[in-house]
């Protein structure tokens, strides 16, 4: 709960919206802004000024053209320094330059951060006090809600077994320390490293299987299956309005799975085009069929595409029935050629003359995900995690540097505590009882 | 700081009276003998007059965590202590037992005793031991007592009772002594001290006892076979012991029952004192029945003709959960009574002598109406041993660990002068010889520094002593302090290399090049550790509101509800280390805190 460093949130509502802020608060949030922002320099520019100028991200890339907001203490809302970015709406953009303002140095807001701030720097009355309270209680409660729901699955396992391992490298690091008289075998150096190693490569796993990556960052993986020559192919060239797959008339023309990128209303959808789902006795297109089943596995969200001329078949909706990983999408395709009977309405021929044709399947695609991710909090949620779980892979690389370098083990145990710290903040904290139950455990102790 | 103060024991002779290993310090416990030493306890300089064999634990460390040990003459210790106690003018003694404490209008009046007679006093420090209500277990016999051969105290719990406090029982055990006049030396590994002991007291210029060795041994699978005979007589094992013992301490039957995989256990052999051939069996503590004990002692390499002087025993005492506490160590329930040592549920001689030191001081302040002496965990192990029995508790005997200090690199045992001794100065705890030696060395790890930073050193003059070291050797000139950052590398050879002294030394025993050395390699680390300690103490400076209806506040779990009516933390910093705390019930608090003193909210986090 220190108010001494500089912290960073969306201010505004999740979802689409012409216009979104994101702000920074904290003794360095005019610093960290101007690290992003290209136009006047921000750490020199007068209180309550505004600028436009673009937005970078960490990696340089331009997000958006943004307006600047510059606030100097005590004279802004939480009566810190501030900084209040105006971006275009859309989570892409707003989760982007959110992403850059904590790569230059900004910590995630916890919940109801800010207004906290505001709170004890004297900025709120007093009759707003409890209000406050209900409101750090409630967010957090949401936000733990949310937390608890992204480790459930797959990272609660990866996240659990982090946790272990680096409580065994505290606890060898500490019994090395506090029982260094005791008649026990002590880890070697080349224990520790490959024990410290094991430990990075999960958290390299683990933030590898982040869902802000999944769905905002890098975006909604959208495969798009059906028959053979349902115009999976022209639908896609029609969505992405270029021509990536290769179309023909041959059914299986798609013989591997081609991808193409684009943002809708602010998400990013990564589209991929599969081979026909049919078994064919060509052995390229056998190969292809495979390919399109394991995309289908790995997809957010799937599009089913059936040629209305030839009607949904009894075959496809079994298929549909049987995708579990992800919501699918039922669209009708040729639509000029027949009556449809099943799912979305669309022509992709049509589409191609006529940008508008479209517009349905693109509302459908965007509900879709928000559906998947309806609680804005998890979108933080993640975020945060996220955050901890870098901080923590930074330390655990420190503590490697230290063990490489010979530092004394109390050093070690330094970035060890960080480590652990980091990833308590994901699971609970690991206090220093656990750490020596944990040796008392394993070590017979006690002269 | 001069209060007139009386100190009733059962027996005056057992003054400074080591109940089990006659050692003092060790990891963690060291730094608590240094600290007290420098705000003007006597432990470390009773320990430097009865040492008799100086080791420095974990040399081969970070110099944050060594630790400072010493094997004492038991005789020797508990005249030093007698020696400083009568030479405090305005402390009295009186050999009685107390067995209540008076009140009147809910504060401490005095105390009664078994003699009948009432002492009236403004304060009281109850610093019981394992006297309340001890039970002595040998094997099935079982009987009162406070220590082996001496008595227990009745009537005390049952008046605290009275008074509201809530107790518990816990459990402890010491080996066996045994006659070193039996003992086999030849078939012994020897254990010696260091050749160049390091004393405790900052005062010290000199350790006049003469330095012996230790004995190394182990236990056998032949051993626990005869120790497993008697596990249905254990009192541990039949249940007749209920008080929690140290898992850091276990009896040799616990350690060969769970840990059933290990041939052999380590056993120290140490002597307890020059003028005895008494010798203590460091790592056989049992409460098993003494002929088992004699017997499986037999099987032991190097005792195969051992004598045992005393059975090892098991012990189980009232404590009182330390959450009743507050940061002073006065007692929330009855002003003017304070708790000092095992009463609390701490084990050791070191523990005990910190919170002797604080609630003496505390009940001083008490009386003059001056606000608690609380060191805070970035202050030192003293402040990391109080905070954690009242935030956190024990339900088991506490004892010090370094890595119970989240502050460990600030904490050093050769800093903790540098770290108190104004304190001590401030409280008239120390003398100005003290104050003046702190000062001296300050200065001369300064001046050193200061002239070390122009220090440039040629390759030639350092190049064989850094091959000798494998570390790369110099191409150029380079700065001395650059080169003292690597690992491998010590300032005194370097200084050697190139001819130069430290620019001053330090009084006493202080090594001012170490010093220095540390000093520099440390400092990114040290800075580290001072940022995270600042950020702690903005919540520790923030009191919370006395007499908070937890329970009444629906914004915290309800985890946190519990936890913290039972508590009853005292600073923002404390709830923050109630477990059951979480980050979001600590921004309700912080809310909390505020809205009664808005004021010293913006001060705080302006």
């Amino acid at each position: 709960m220190a108010t001494s460093d500089t912290v960073a949130a969306i201010a505004t509502a999740r979802g689409r919206a012409a216009l979104a802020i994101v702000r920074a608060s904290g003794p360095e949030a005019i610093v960290v802004a101007s690290r992003c922002f290209e136009g006047q320099d921000l750490t020199t520019v007068p209180a309550h000024t505004l600028h436009v100028g673009l937005w970078h991200a960490d990696d340089g890339t331009a997000v958006d053209q943004v307006v600047c907001a510059v606030y100097r203490a005590p004279r802004s809302y939480t009566g810190e320094d501030m900084v209040e970015v105006s971006c275009h709406g859309g989570d892409y953009v707003v989760a982007r330059v959110l992403d850059s303002l904590v790569a230059s140095g900004a910590r995630l807001a916890a919940p109801g951060e800010f207004t906290q701030r505001a709170f004890l720097n004297g900025k709120l009355d007093l009759v707003q006090a409890e209000a406050v309270a209900d409101l750090i209680h409630s967010s957090s409660a949401r936000a733990h809600r949310a937390s608890m729901d992204s480790l459930r699955g797959r990272y609660s396992e990866a996240i659990g077994s982090l946790r272990d391992t680096l409580l065994e490298v505290a606890a060898l690091a500490e019994l090395e320390i506090d029982f260094s008289d005791e008649d026990v075998e002590f880890a070697d150096r080349g224990a520790l490293a490959s024990l410290l190693a094991r430990t990075q490569s999960l958290l390299r796993a683990a933030l590898d299987s982040f869902a802000l990556g999944v769905l905002v960052k890098e975006g909604v993986r959208v495969v798009i299956a059906g028959r053979p020559n349902a115009g999976k192919s022209t639908l896609l060239n029609a969505l992405v309005g270029e021509d990536r797959a290769i179309v023909s008339d041959t059914p299986g023309t798609t013989r591997d799975t081609v991808t193409a990128d684009q943002e809708i209303d602010g998400l990013l959808f990564r589209f991929t085009d599969t081979a026909g789902l049919h078994d064919s006795r060509d052995l390229i297109e056998q190969e292809g069929v495979r390919r399109s089943r394991e995309a289908v596995r790995r997809a957010d969200l799937v599009l089913y595409v059936y040629d209305a001329a030839v009607g949904f078949q009894a075959v496809e909706q079994e298929f549909v029935r049987s995708i579990e990983v992800a919501p699918v999408l039922v669209v009708g395709n040729k639509v000029d050629l027949a009556p449809v009977t099943h799912g979305l309405v669309v022509s992709a021929l049509a589409a191609r003359q006529d940008h508008t044709e479209l517009n349905d399947l693109r509302i459908a695609l965007v509900r879709a995900v928000e559906k998947c991710a309806a609680d804005p909090v998890r979108l933080v949620t993640s975020a945060r995690h996220q955050g901890h779980l870098v901080r923590a892979a930074d330390a655990v690389e420190r503590s490697l540097e230290a063990l490489r370098t010979g530092m004394p083990v109390d050093i070690l145990t330094l970035d060890l505590r960080a480590a652990l710290h980091e990833l308590g903040c994901i699971t609970g904290a690991v206090t220093t009882e656990e750490v020596l139950s944990a040796i008392f455990s394993k070590f017979c102790i006690g002269k | 700081m001069g209060a007139r103060t009386l100190l009733i024991t059962m027996s005056l002779e057992a003054l400074g009276r080591m109940s089990c290993n006659p050692a003092i310090g060790g990891i963690g416990k060291g730094h608590i003998v240094r600290e007290v030493d420098a705000l003007g306890g006597i432990m470390g300089r009773a320990s430097d007059a009865a040492g008799i064999q100086f080791r420095m634990l974990n040399r081969r460390k970070g110099p944050a965590v060594w630790g400072p040990r010493a094997q004492c003459d038991r005789v020797e210790y508990a005249t030093a202590v007698r020696e400083a106690l009568e030479s405090e003018e305005r402390l009295y003694f009186r050999a009685d037992v107390v067995t209540s404490v008076t009140t009147a209008q809910g504060r401490v009046t005095g105390v009664e005793t078994q003699l009948g007679t009432t002492i009236q006093a403004d304060a009281v420090i109850l610093t019981s031991g394992t006297f309340m209500n001890g039970v002595v277990h040998v094997g099935a016999k079982t009987f009162g007592g406070g220590r082996m051969g001496e008595r227990a105290t009745r009537g005390l719990t049952g008046c605290l009772h009275r008074l509201g406090f809530q107790s518990g029982r816990l459990k402890t055990g010491t080996p066996p002594r045994v006659d070193g006049r039996s003992l086999d030396y030849s078939s012994l590994k020897e254990q010696t001290g260091d050749p160049n002991p390091t004393p405790f007291s900052f005062m010290s210029d000199q350790l006049p006892l003469c330095q012996v060795s230790c004995w190394i041994t182990h236990t056998s699978p032949a051993v626990h076979d005869i120790l497993r005979t008697g596990f249905d007589l254990s009192p541990m094992f039949a249940g007749r012991i209920q008080g929690r013992g140290p898992r850091y301490c276990p009896s040799i039957e616990d350690k060969i029952d769970r840990f059933a995989s290990r041939d052999r256990h380590q056993l120290f052999l140490e002597p307890e004192g020059l003028r005895t051939t008494e010798v203590y069996v460091n790592g056989f503590s049992t409460s098993l029945p003494e002929d088992v004990q004699q017997r499986a002692l037999r099987r032991i390499k190097g005792m195969e003709a051992v004598h045992m002087l005393r059975p090892g025993y098991a012990i189980e005492y009232d404590y009182f959960p330390p959450y009743q506490l507050q940061y002073s160590l006065a007692t929330k329930r009855v002003p003017g009574l304070f708790f000092g040592g095992q009463i609390n549920g701490t084990t050791g001689y070191e523990e005990a002598a910190a919170q002797g030191l604080m609630a003496g001081i505390n009940a001083v302040r008490y009386l003059t109406r001056e606000e608690p002496v609380v060191l805070s965990r970035a202050q030192g192990y003293i402040g990391v041993l109080v905070d954690d029995l009242i935030a956190k508790g024990t339900d088991e005997p506490y004892r010090m660990f370094t890595s119970r200090a989240e502050h460990r690199i600030l904490l050093r045992q050769d800093n903790a002068d540098l770290r108190l001794t104004a304190l001590g100065r401030d409280l008239g705890l120390v003398c100005e010889t003290r104050f003046a030696r702190m000062q001296a060395k300050r200065d001369a790890i300064r001046a050193t520094l200061e002239s070390l930073k122009k220090v440039t050193v040629r390759p030639h003059e350092v190049n064989p002593y850094l091959e000798s070291v494998n570390t790369r050797p110099l191409a150029k000139p380079t700065r001395l302090v650059r080169l003292v950052l690597r690992p491998e590398v010590s300032l005194k050879p370097l200084l050697k290399a190139i001819g130069q002294r430290c620019a001053r030394q330090a009084p006493g025993m202080e090594d001012v090049a170490l010093l220095v050395e540390t000093d520099l390699k440390y400092a990114g680390y040290v800075r580290r550790q001072k940022e995270e300690a600042e950020r702690m103490k903005r919540l520790e400076s923030r009191c919370m509101p006395r007499a908070i209806d937890y329970a009444a506040l629906t914004s915290l779990s309800s985890e946190a509800r519990e936890k913290l009516s039972l508590v009853q933390p005292e600073t923002l910093g404390q709830a923050s280390r109630i477990s059951g705390v979480s980050a979001a019930d600590l921004s309700v608090l912080m809310v909390l805190v505020s809205r009664t003193s808005p004021h010293a909210a913006s001060a705080v986090s302006a």
